[in-house]
C-alpha cells in the first residue's frame, strides 16, 4: 500500500510539475537561508571544549595599583590576565593538572640556509606542553616537547600543517632547524588540521581567527627575553625598573592570558583557595595591594564578558527563521492550489470507498516528498550560500563555515516536518470535499 | 472603487487564501524594514569619518635599528629622509593608527584626584603628525616645534600641552567645548594643558563605544616597533611607498614589520560590518523574489479559477481596463491589510531586536517606505496576471457555462 501510495504521489507531483518544482524550489530557498545563518551562528557560539569546559579556567589575580581599581570600574572586576613572575609563581606550585600561558612575540622566521631577505614576520605563540594536551591539539608529525623543555626553556618549535607545508613541502620535518630572528629552533612536533572555535584562550577580538602556526616553550621566550610591544595589549599600573626586557619581566606589567586545567570541575574551590593563599603571601612580600578577587572563569564566560560574540549572527538567525515562514507560506499557497484542482479525484475515491485516513496518508506523503525535495535542495543551496560566506565573512576563520552530519539530519527533518504541518491545511481541505457535489459537477 | 463590494464579497468567500495572501505581506514587511534598518545602521558605521585624509595616508610600523641612546637622532634622520621623498605631503611618527585594532587608551578627568571622567584613544608624535593625518584644526592651534619632547614609551606621562577631538570636547563641556582650549586637562592624573580641538580622529578600535574621543601629544617615542605615517600627494601613493620602503631598508638592521594604506586599514577594521550589510542586502533580495513569485502565483490562480466569472462580466460589457483594475484593486486592498498587520509586527519585532541586542528602533519613516514599497511590490507582482485577464475574449463565457 505505501508503495502504491508513493507510486501515486510521484505521479501526481508530475502531473502538476512546475507548481510542485516552484514549491520545493521556495521551501528550499528558506531551508537554505535558515541553515546557513544558523550554521554561522552555531559555530561560532557553541563551546569549543565540550568535554573540559567545567574543568578549564581562566586564571584573574587582582593584581593593580592600590590607588584605584582596575580602569576604575565601580564594580571592581580583576584584569583578565596576569604578570609574568605570577605566571611562573603558579606554574612552580604546580597545583593544578596543567598551566598555560598563553604569551608569545613576532619574529623574523626563515630556515637556516635561507638568506635574510626571505625572512617573513611571523607571530609566535609561546605557552608550555599542557596547551596541547589540554585543548586537544592533534598531531601529524613528532608530539609536544618534553616537561624538560618547558622547565628549562629549550629552543624547540612545533609547527602548523601550513607552515610545515610552506617551509618543509610537507615531509616529516621533525629534526630539522628553523631560525626565528637569530635564535635556532629544532622541530618537535607538526600539527595536523585543528579548528578550535571559538578561539577562546587568547585576546577576545581574534577570537575567530585561527590559531598562530608557530609554537614554542613560554620559558624559552622568557629567557630569550623576546618581546613585541606592539603585538598584544599589556598594562602596567607601576613603571618596570628599567627599559630592560628582563625589567619588564619581572615588574607588575600585565599581559599574560593564564589558563589552568584541573583534574575535575571539584577541585575548582580547592584551587580558588589556593589562589587566595598565594596572593595572602604575595601580600606579605608588599604586592596585590588591593582586595582579594581571585576569579577561575571558563572560555565562554570570559568571552561573553569581553562581548566577542558578535550580535550580528544571532540577528540573522532571527530574520532567516522568519523568511522561512514567509516561504512556507509560500509553499502552503501553492500546495493549495495543487489540491485545488484534484477536488474531482478526491470525490471519486472517497466515492468508491476510501476513508478521509486513507486520502490524508496519501497525500501527506505528496507533500512530505516535497518536503525531502526541498529539504535536499537546501542543502545544496546552504552548501552554497556557506561557500559564498566564506568568501564574504574574510575576517572570521573559514572552518566557521561547516556544517556538521547532525545540521544537515536537522535541515532535512525540519524541511519534511514544516512542510508537513504546513501542508496539513491543505490536505484537511481537499479532503473536507463533499463527494456527492463534487460527482455531480463531473 | 464601485468593485470595491464585489471584491470584499469574493475574498470573504474564499478566505484562506486571502489570509494566506495577508500573513505573507505582512511578514516580508515586517523582514524587510527590519532588514533595512539594520543594514543602514551597518552602512552608516562604515561611512562614519575617520578624520584622516584617507585616500592618501599610509603607514610604515619598523623599528630603530641602533642602540637605545641613538634612538632619538636616528627618528630624526629618518624623518627628514622621508620628508624629502617627492610627493609626501607630510610624513610623520605616531604611537599608533587608527582603526588599526592595536593603540593606546588613556583616562580623562577635568578635576585632578577625581576617578576619570571618560576614556580617550592616544596618539603621540612629532608636531607635524596632524597635518601627516590630515586632521583639521577646529579651535586652538596645532602645536609648535618648541612643545615637542621624545620619550622611550608612554608618551602621555611626559606631555604638558595636548589636543583633543571635538567629540571629546564636548562630552566633557557640551556646548561650550570650545572653552575646553587653554583648560588644563588630568590625562592618566596628570595635568596636561589643551592647546587645540580637531574636527575627528578616531581612536585605534573601530567598535568602541568612545571611539570619537582623542588625545594627541607633540612627544615621540622611540621604543620597539614606531610607526611613519606618510601623507601624500594624490596619485603618488604607491610610488612614495614603494621609496619610503626602500629608504626604510637601507639603514642596516631595520625590519619592517608591517605597511598599509590607510584604506586598506579601514576596510579590515569594517570587514565585519560590511559583510553583514551584504548579507541582510541578499537577505533583501531574496525575500523580494519569493514575495513578488509568490503573489504573482496566488493572482494567477486566483484568476485561472475566476475564468468564468471574467467572461461573464467581459460579455455583460466590462471593458479590458475594467477587468485589470478589478484585480489591481483587490490586490491593494489585501496589501494595505497585509501592511497593517507587518507595521504591527515590525513594531514588535524591533521593539524586541533593540531590548534584547541593544538596537535602536525602526524610525517611523522605514514604515511609510517600507508600505509604500510593499504596494508597488504587489501591484508589479499583479500587472501581468492582470492584463492576460483583462485579455480574456468575452466568448470564454459561453464555452464553459
Amino acid at each position: 500500500m505505501f508503495i502504491y501510495y508513493i507510486k501515486l504521489a510521484c505521479l501526481s507531483l508530475w502531473q502538476t510539475r512546475s507548481l510542485s518544482f516552484l514549491a520545493v524550489l521556495i521551501i528550499g530557498v528558506g531551508i537554505s537561508a535558515t541553515m546557513t545563518t544558523y550554521t554561522i551562528n552555531y559555530m561560532m557560539t557553541k563551546d569549543p571544549l565540550p568535554a573540559k569546559s567545567e574543568r578549564v579556567f581562566l586564571v584573574r589575580l587582582n593584581n593593580w595599583s592600590p590607588e584605584a581599581s582596575y580602569r576604575n570600574r565601580a564594580e571592581e572586576r580583576p584584569p583578565t590576565y596576569i604578570s609574568v613572575q605570577d605566571s611562573l609563581n603558579l606554574m612552580t606550585q604546580n597545583k593544578a593538572k596543567g598551566h598555560i600561558p598563553i604569551a608569545g612575540f613576532k619574529d623574523m622566521l626563515k630556515l637556516p640556509e635561507q638568506s635574510a631577505i626571505d625572512a617573513e614576520v611571523s607571530v609566535v605563540r609561546a605557552t608550555t606542553r599542557d596547551f596541547f594536551s589540554t585543548f586537544d591539539v592533534p598531531f601529524l608529525y613528532g608530539s609536544s616537547w618534553p616537561q624538560s623543555s618547558d622547565t628549562t626553556g629549550e629552543q624547540v618549535v612545533v609547527i602548523s600543517k601550513a607552515l610545515n607545508l610552506s617551509l618543509f613541502s610537507g615531509e616529516n620535518s621533525i629534526g630539522r632547524t628553523l631560525m626565528l630572528g637569530e635564535n635556532q629552533f629544532t622541530v618537535v612536533g607538526v600539527l595536523d588540521d585543528w579548528h578550535l572555535l571559538p578561539r577562546f584562550y587568547g585576546d577576545s577580538m581574534r577570537a575567530f581567527q585561527p590559531p598562530r602556526e608557530i609554537f614554542v616553550p613560554f620559558q624559552t621566550q622568557i629567557n630569550l627575553e623576546l618581546w613585541t610591544s606592539n603585538l598584544q595589549s599589556y598594562e602596567c599600573w607601576k613603571e618596570p625598573e628599567n627599559a630592560s626586557v628582563a625589567a619588564l619581566w619581572s615588574s607588575e606589567c600585565i599581559w599574560v592570558f593564564f589558563w589552568v586545567e584541573l583534574a575535575s570541575a571539584d577541585n575548582k574551590s580547592e584551587y580558588l583557595d589556593f589562589l587566595d593563599s598565594y596572593v595572602r603571601e604575595q601580600q606579605a612580600l608588599g604586592r596585590f595591594q588591593r582586595p582579594i578577587l581571585n576569579q577561575l572563569q571558563t572560555g565562554a564566560d570570559y568571552l561573553q564578558e569581553r562581548r566577542a560574540y558578535s550580535r550580528d549572527s544571532e540577528i540573522a538567525v532571527w530574520l532567516a527563521g522568519c523568511f522561512l515562514a514567509l516561504c512556507l507560506l509560500n509553499a502552503m499557497s501553492i500546495i493549495m492550489t495543487k489540491f485545488q484542482g484534484k477536488t474531482a479525484e478526491v470525490a471519486l475515491r472517497r466515492a468508491v470507498g476510501a476513508s478521509s485516513a486513507d486520502l490524508v496518508q496519501q497525500y501527506a506523503l505528496e507533500t512530505g516528498i516535497i518536503g525531502l525535495l526541498g529539504g535536499m535542495l537546501g542543502l545544496v543551496l546552504t552548501q552554497v550560500c556557506l561557500y559564498v560566506s566564506s568568501q564574504l565573512y574574510t575576517h572570521l576563520s573559514k572552518d566557521i563555515m561547516n556544517m556538521s552530519m547532525a545540521l544537515m539530519l536537522a535541515t532535512v527533518i525540519l524541511s519534511i516536518v514544516s512542510s508537513l504541518i504546513f501542508g496539513l491545511l491543505p490536505i484537511l481541505r481537499a479532503i473536507g470535499v463533499q463527494p456527492a457535489e463534487q460527482l455531480k459537477s463531473l | 472603487m464601485r468593485d470595491l463590494l464585489p471584491i470584499l464579497k469574493s475574498l470573504k468567500s474564499n478566505y484562506t487564501a486571502a489570509l494566506l495572501f495577508v500573513l505573507q505581506v505582512a511578514i516580508t514587511f515586517t523582514i524587510l524594514v527590519n532588514a533595512i534598518f539594520l543594514a543602514m545602521e551597518k552602512q552608516s558605521v562604515i561611512a562614519r569619518a575617520s578624520g584622516l585624509d584617507e585616500d592618501n595616508v599610509f603607514y610604515v610600523a619598523t623599528n630603530l635599528p641602533v642602540s637605545d641612546d641613538e634612538k632619538a637622532a636616528q627618528l630624526e634622520q629618518d624623518l627628514i629622509k622621508i620628508n624629502e621623498i617627492v610627493g609626501v605631503k607630510s610624513a610623520a611618527v605616531s604611537s599608533g593608527i587608527p582603526l588599526t585594532g592595536w593603540g593606546r587608551l588613556v583616562e580623562v578627568a577635568v578635576n585632578p584626584d577625581t576617578k576619570y571622567d571618560t576614556f580617550s584613544g592616544y596618539y603621540g608624535g612629532d608636531i607635524k603628525l596632524l597635518n601627516s593625518f590630515g586632521a583639521h584644526i577646529v579651535a586652538g592651534r596645532g602645536f609648535i616645534l618648541g612643545e615637542e619632547l621624545t620619550a622611550r614609551v608612554d608618551g602621555y606621562n611626559y606631555a604638558t600641552e595636548a589636543i583633543v577631538t571635538k567629540t571629546l570636547a564636548h562630552s566633557l563641556f557640551d556646548t561650550q567645548w570650545q572653552s575646553i582650549v587653554g583648560k588644563t586637562l588630568y590625562i592618566n592624573n596628570k595635568p596636561q594643558r589643551i592647546v587645540g580641538v580637531v574636527d575627528t580622529l578616531q581612536a585605534a578600535w573601530p567598535s568602541w563605544v568612545v571611539v570619537e574621543h582623542g588625545v594627541i601629544s607633540a612627544v615621540k617615542e622611540t621604543d620597539g616597533i614606531i610607526n611613519f605615517v606618510v601623507r601624500t600627494e594624490p596619485n603618488t601613493q604607491q610610488q612614495v611607498m614603494a621609496q619610503t620602503l626602500e629608504y626604510l631598508m637601507s639603514v642596516y638592521g631595520r625590519k619592517i614589520d608591517k605597511y598599509e594604506t590607510f584604506n586598506a586599514v579601514k576596510k579590515r577594521a569594517y570587514s565585519a560590518e560590511n559583510a553583514a550589510s551584504k548579507t541582510l542586502f541578499g537577505v533583501i533580495f531574496g525575500l523580494l523574489m519569493v514575495t513578488t513569485l509568490g503573489i504573482y502565483g496566488q493572482s494567477r490562480y486566483g484568476i485561472v479559477k475566476r475564468v468564468k466569472l471574467i467572461g461573464i462580466r467581459r460579455a455583460m460589457g466590462a471593458s479590458k481596463g475594467e477587468i485589470m483594475r478589478y484585480f489591481m484593486l483587490e490586490n491593494v486592498i489585501l496589501t494595505c491589510v497585509g501592511v497593517i498587520l507587518g507595521i504591527i509586527s515590525a513594531i514588535v519585532l524591533s521593539i524586541t531586536f533593540s531590548n534584547a541586542f541593544e538596537l535602536g528602533t525602526v524610525p517611523p519613516s522605514y514604515m511609510l517606505y517600507g508600505s509604500l514599497c510593499t504596494l508597488l511590490l504587489g501591484q508589479v507582482a499583479v500587472l501581468y496576471p492582470a492584463f492576460r485577464a483583462a485579455q480574456l475574449p468575452p466568448a470564454i463565457a459561453t464555452r464553459i457555462v
